[in-house]
This record gives structure tokens, sequence and C-alpha cells, in this order.
């Protein structure tokens, strides 16, 4: 089983500003380097705009580097989605079963685990109803059921540790962080909180001023402050504009 | 995404488009009838009544020019949207962009084989006898989807880049439904007229549907394979735009 599982060279993005011919370019990401290896849990912190996402989407062959090198050595990989695919108008079961197909699930091993996603996700007869008669907390649930049992060689996550009512919040947070520490995958994990990163991965990334760098857990939680003033200036900007 | 998933993501999803699609209406699936039969209605009034064209059997001819039209018209329309719409899944999942259209064709091409079958039962109750020649229909309606196929890729791909073009393909669709020959008989016009006009290969094709169902004739096959063989050169070349482009869709929605 080879260990190397992804591996970034000298990766740089931009994005075009506006949607024009012509638009100047915004630098996303610079000169990135880092691999993934099977075994290894690596939590990402960065503020708002960063490059957080565009690290993941790299990482999940959605997006393109403009220079530099995104290699997969032959990995599964898959971004965590909760309502990927999902049809409102279309029942739990088959959501269900799209949502594992396009997560990399075969057909057999959907219609294997259907039963056990309706049980995790505790709808009940609401499984066999249309999603539009669904609460956004059940919808989460029927999201995180599903993702359950996606169990390729590199798992990414954005932010989603707990979600649904209390109850299910503890159920899926304690679901996540089992797997985030399973040996025989790698997992990268994105949040807006060091506490949360330090307390569940073995590797930390600092993403800032485009930017990628490897820190110590100690430094990581130090680096929380910068990531929220970061976070709140952007709020504010946000505000402004 | 693993290659070997396609198939069933493929059939699964064709699936749920078309049940997904009748939910959404009270009538449900009578509309894959209905909408053809009223739009019949319209151009039987309009151009067999008001304007008074009359070939031989004006309504039959029309019926078939209508649907052989309305497959191609909505393999298209439905296509060259598909890629914009699946923005959900392709910003979550490497996804080969292809899928959308294909779906796209392959739930047009379901609704589209009931309506034949229905417009086969009309040309029996009214009297038209179907002989052998009825066996190359598949083949007929096999080289409008390898077409529409191939316009549509083409649409579909393009679109996400430059949104202006939808209107350019209906305006387009728009003028090329009068030109194909739907509401007339084109052997009618002058030969000069004719070999200009038969440089649209809907006009070819909705011609040799009419030969094939109307007139038990068999098709002309160099028409046919000429039209299919043109196709499948774009095809070819949309999957390869598809690779060299497909990790650049995502930059087109984050901006």
């Amino acid at each position: 089983m080879n260990d190397l599982l992804l591996s970034f060279t000298d990766v740089s993005v931009s994005f075009k500003a506006r949607f024009r011919f012509g638009a100047r370019e915004k630098l996303v990401l610079k000169d990135v380097n880092f691999s993934v290896e099977r075994g290894q849990s690596i939590g990402v912190l960065g503020g708002n705009g960063a490059g957080k996402s565009t690290l993941l989407a790299l990482a999940a062959g959605i997006l393109g580097p403009n220079s530099g090198t995104v290699k997969n050595h032959n990995a599964e990989v898959a971004l965590l989605s909760l309502n990927l695919g999902f049809d409102a108008i279309l029942s739990g079961r088959i959501n269900a079963t799209m949502s594992g197909l396009l997560h990399g699930l075969k057909k057999a091993e959907v219609a294997r685990v259907l039963e056990e996603i309706k049980e995790y996700s505790g709808l009940g007869e609401s499984f066999e109803q249309p999603l539009y008669t669904y609460s956004a907390g059940m919808r989460a649930r029927l999201g995180f059921a599903i993702s359950q049992f996606v169990s390729p060689d590199v798992l990414l996550i954005d932010e989603v540790l707990g979600v649904g009512d209390q109850e299910f919040r503890d159920k899926s947070s304690q679901s996540l962080r089992e797997r985030i520490r399973r040996e025989d995958q790698a997992v990268v994990l994105v949040s807006h909180n060091a506490i949360t990163l330090v307390d569940l991965c073995n590797r930390f990334l600092f993403v800032n001023e485009q930017t990628v760098r490897e820190v110590s857990a100690e430094e990581l939680k130090a680096l929380q402050d910068l990531a929220s003033v970061r976070r709140k200036e952007s709020a504010e900007a946000v505000q402004e504009g | 995404m693993n290659r070997s998933n396609y198939p069933a993501l493929l059939g699964f999803r064709t699936y749920t488009d078309l049940v997904s699609e009748a939910s959404r209406t009270y009538l449900s699936f009578f509309w894959w009838l209905a909408e053809p039969a009223f739009q019949l209605a319209i151009y039987y009034l309009v151009f067999g009544l008001l304007l008074g064209i009359r070939t031989e059997n004006f309504l039959a001819f029309l019926l078939t020019g209508i649907i052989a039209w309305q497959l191609f018209n909505r393999l298209i329309m439905n296509a060259s949207a598909s890629i914009t719409r699946g923005v959900g899944i392709y910003s979550k999942v490497p996804i080969n962009k292809l899928f959308f259209p294909t779906v796209a064709l392959l739930s047009d091409l379901i609704k589209h084989l009931v309506v034949l079958l229905v417009l086969l039962g009309f040309l029996l109750l009214t009297g038209y006898s179907l002989g052998v020649a009825l066996v190359s229909l598949p083949l007929v309606v096999l080289t409008e989807v390898i077409l529409a196929a191939a316009i549509g890729y083409w649409a579909a791909l393009l679109v996400p880049f430059v949104p202006d073009l939808s209107i350019v393909i209906a305006t387009i669709l728009m003028g090329l439904m009068f030109a194909s020959g739907i509401f007339y008989d084109v052997s009618n016009l002058s030969p000069e007229i004719q070999s200009v006009f038969y440089l649209n290969p809907m006009a070819v094709l909705i011609r040799e549907h009419r030969s094939v169902l109307l007139s038990n004739q068999f098709p002309e096959w160099q028409a046919l394979g000429i039209i299919a063989l043109v196709s499948a050169v774009l095809i070819f070349a949309a999957a390869r735009f598809e690779r060299r482009f497909s990790q650049h869709y995502i930059r087109l929605v984050v901006s």
C-alpha cells in the first residue's frame, strides 16, 4: 500500500476578480508545498477568504492550479458534502442513493448501506418522504448519515463537525472524531477554530496571506487570534461594502 | 470520480430526473404527450387551416415533422443549460462535465420513445400501413440523437464560459425550425433552393423520418452516414475540450 497520497508542488492559484474579459487576477495561494500521507490528520486554520476552501478544491481535483502541480498518487479523494446532489422533490432514500453514488460509492455498496443510513439518520418513516417535508436539521442528519459510509483514502472536511440538534450533534461529532483518528486513511480538516484542530489532528497548516505553512500545535493556538482578527476585519469589510 | 461509477450514476440520475420532473406537475407523465399534441393543434390551425398549406395527409405530415423536430430542439435546449445547472455537484465532486448533458439527452430520449410509440399508433389508426422500412427508424432516430449530442455537448461546455450563448442558441433553433420543412414539403421547392436547403441536417432528418414512416421507404444511408460521422468527430472534440478545461469550470462560479 502506497503511503504517499497527495503532493502539492509549488502550487499557485489566482482567480479573476470579476467575470469580464481581461479582468485582473487576484492571487489566492502562492507556492504551496506539502504532501498528504496515509494515517495523517491535517488541520488547516485560516481566516475567511484565506484560501482554505481553495486548498480543499485543489486536493479534491475540482480545481486546477494556475502553476505548479497537485499530484494524486492513485488515491480516492472525497470532499464531504452534506447535501450533494439533493433534489427536494425526491425521497430521502432516493437522495441518499444519489448522494452515495456521487461520493464515489458503488451501486452495490449504496444498496448495502441504505438501511444503515436510515438507521443512523434517525429519520424513521420520513426517510421515504420527499425532502421538502424535512426541516433543516433533518436534512443535515440525512447528509451526515450518508457521509458516514463514504470511506476514501483522503477525506476532506470543510467545517462540518456537528450537525442537527444537540443529541445528533454529539453523536455526529463523536463519529467524526473516530474517523479522523483512523490509521488507514488521511483526513484534511478545515476550521476557524484552533482548539478543535489541535484536539483532533496530528499535523497543522496555517493559511494566511496567500501562503501555507506547517506549524506546531502551540503555534497554531497562538495563531488563532490572528485568524479571528482577520475574520472580524473581513466581516467589517462586508458590512461596509 | 471513479470511471467505473459512471454507468450506474448515469442510469440513476436519468431515472431521478424523470421522476423529479414528473413530480413537479399535477399531470406529470401526461405532459410528455400533451405538449406535442397542443403544439400540433396550434400548427395545424395556423398552417393547415389559416394559411391553407396543403400537402397530402397534412396532419400525419405535420405530426411526424413536429415530433422529429421536438426531439432535436429539446435535446439541445436541455443539454445547453445542463452544466450550468450542475454546479451544485461539480463544485463538490471532480466529475466529467459531459455527465450533465448526457443525462439530459438520455431523459429526453426516453420521453421521445414514448411519444414515438403513440405516433406509430396514430399512423396505424389513420390508415397508414407501416412496412418493413420501419426497422430503419431506430437508425434515423439514433442519427438525430448523435447530431443533437454533438451540438448539445458543445453548447453545454461553452455556455458556462459565455452565458450569452444560450440566447443565441435559442434564436438559431427558432430560425432552424422554420428552415427544416416541418410545415411544408421541401420537394415542392425549386431544385437549386432544395440543394441549399438540405445542407441543414435537420431538414434531411425530417425528410428521412417521413420517408420511413409515411412512405415506407428506406432512408438515404449516405446522408445519414455523413451526419453521424461529422457529429462523431464533434463529440470526440468535445470530450477533448472537456478533459483540457474540466478543472476550469469551478473558476467560473467562484468569481
